[in-house]
């Protein structure tokens, strides 16, 4: 239980530190293509921890996938490179 | 979830000012990178003012070399490429949301949001409720007919990102909504000042006693009203209950949540960043009176960057000897908006100026309009008024005199009262309109300022 400043047992650094995996575990499942509902629900699961990295004033993009003017963060490169991968053998 | 914290998010809340102006700083360069990829409109006007992104380098650069924008630069974006227009700055297939607010042709302004905006843009409103004791489980009664206006659309984000309990009164009359909340027995009311005082104006008629409903906290945005110390007070003695406001400007964001000391509001700083400037458009000393310019970080479809609010404030910085907060605190909430303010013998006079002062004659009710106009190479102002129930035609010339007494003592200029008749003004559900300008177009401090710059 926290205390009553409300500012809780972990530090940010290790929130962000565990944020950071849940969403690399959601885009791994994302990347696996699951059902739309599975999908829509690992979405949530990013998005939620985009917001929670803002909150802690970590999040230096508006978006969780970037703002689209610089590198994507390191744990998006692999997923989107696999999905151009994907993408071009279909053709 | 530790319910006996004070704070909702004591990281924000209670960050240090100067590591708060250096996130703060870091978040308008984020919004800055993020308009200019992705907005065509933005492209534009920054490649115009010879304006990269990446120069921005300190505050300084943002404040002299970003320009300004309006709602008026919205409204042309949306004009050009229907419905959205150039500002847009989302693929069209992730807007979730759709609102609208008047625009300045007649013609709305339309107010696209994606999933993260709603939840960010809900935030203040959690915030809010947090600060003022409201917790999950909590029932939340909206007298809201769930329209376009986005204010209370907002609320409804903050009450389930608060984890409390939501009860519609859309659809309903006012009568119909008075005899629910009993039933109901809400722990806060969500409504604009104007629609409570009406709210009970109704239960009066029908002989409700309105504290019976239980309503511990009232929860208000859309004009100023209970950072007014009189309009507070009529509310509060009418509900039994505590009023707490929220600034919001629709197309920009749920900014800024009452302070629980009702001394003003403090601006949210994980949604926005303030500037506050003077009619040349340079930043106003703390604790001086200016014009707020607001960038979103909660606007991801349409970007907002030194958006010109003309909402007036006063603001300061450290920490709030009431709350605790280290956001910058706007005292008195907003004070006025730059195209309502009227300046009689060098006096700058606002109409919620004259509002707190009529709220101390007994005789008067809440109900009012503020007239200016242009004559004999001044402006002046007539302030028209509803006695108070029960006040006897024959006393209002009496009232009159007392109040343009009380007016000119306070405010140090003389502005006229006309006394009408309980019922004699209009009433509305969502924001009223108090402000009434005949003056021609050049007078008024809005265009003063674009002249300025």
């Amino acid at each position: 239980m926290a205390g009553a400043d409300g500012r809780g047992t972990v530090k940010p650094e290790e929130v962000l530190r565990r944020l950071r995996r849940i969403r690399r575990e959601a885009r791994a499942i994302l990347a696996g293509r699951p059902a739309p509902a599975l999908a829509r629900s690992m979405h949530t699961v990013e998005r939620a921890c985009h917001l929670a990295a803002w909150q802690i004033g970590d999040a230096m993009t508006l978006l969780p996938e970037g703002d689209g003017a610089q590198e994507p963060p390191r744990s998006t490169r692999r997923p989107l490179a696999r999905r151009a991968r994907v993408r071009r053998s279909a053709r | 979830m530790a319910l006996n914290s004070r704070y909702w998010n004591p990281l924000s809340e209670l960050r240090p000012p100067a590591e708060s102006a250096r996130l703060q700083f870091r978040r308008i360069r984020a919004v800055l990178r993020y308009a200019y990829a992705r907005s065509p409109m933005y492209r534009r006007l920054y490649d115009q003012a010879g304006v990269h992104p990446d120069r921005v380098r300190t505050l300084r650069d943002f404040i002299e070399r970003v320009p300004t924008l309006d709602k008026k630069d919205l409204m042309e974006a949306q004009a050009q490429r229907p419905p959205y227009g150039t500002a847009l700055a989302v693929p069209a297939e992730r807007i979730a949301y759709r609102f609208q607010t008047s625009g300045t042709t007649g013609v709305p302004l339309l107010i696209p949001m994606i999933e993260e905006s709603t939840v960010l843009y809900g935030e203040p409103w959690t915030y809010l409720f947090w600060s003022v004791g409201l917790r999950p489980g909590d029932t939340f009664y909206f007298p809201f007919n769930w329209g376009t206006f986005i204010g209370f659309w907002a609320a409804y984000w903050g009450v389930r990102r608060l984890g409390g309990t939501v009860v519609s009164g859309g659809g309903m009359d006012t009568r119909a909504r008075v005899q629910m909340l009993l039933q109901v027995r809400p722990a806060a009311v969500v409504g604009t000042p104007t629609y409570l005082l009406h709210m009970a104006e109704v239960a009066r008629e029908l002989k409700v006693h309105l504290p019976q409903a239980g309503v511990r906290v009232l929860a208000t945005a859309g004009e100023p009203g209970p950072s007014v110390p009189a309009t507070r007070r009529a509310i509060e003695e009418a509900w039994g209950a505590r009023v707490y406001e929220l600034y919001g400007i629709g197309e920009v964001g749920s900014i800024a949540p009452g302070c629980p000391g009702q001394g003003g509001v403090h601006l949210c700083e994980d949604v926005a960043a303030s500037l506050v400037v003077g009619p040349d458009g340079r930043p106003v000393p703390e604790g001086e009176v200016g014009e707020h310019l607001v960038t979103s970080f909660c606007q991801h479809a349409q970007p907002l960057i030194k958006y010109r609010s003309h909402d007036l404030v006063r603001w300061r910085r450290g920490r709030c000897p009431a709350c605790g907060r280290t956001w910058t605190a706007f005292e008195g909430g907003v004070l006025g908006r730059t195209d309502h303010m009227i300046i009689i013998k060098g006096t700058n006079v606002y109409p919620t100026a004259v509002e707190a002062v009529l709220g101390e004659v007994r005789e008067l009710s809440e109900h009012f309009e503020v007239h200016a106009s242009h004559a004999d190479g001044g402006d002046s102002l007539l302030v028209k008024v509803e006695a108070a129930p029960g006040v006897p035609s024959d006393r209002f010339g009496d009232v009159e005199r007392a109040a343009e007494d009380l007016l000119r003592g306070r405010i140090g200029v003389r502005i006229g009262v006309e006394v009408v008749a309980p019922g004699a003004l209009p009433r509305y559900e969502l924001k009223a309109k108090r402000f009434f300008d005949h003056r021609p177009k050049e007078r008024q401090w809005q265009v003063q300022m674009e002249g300025g710059r």
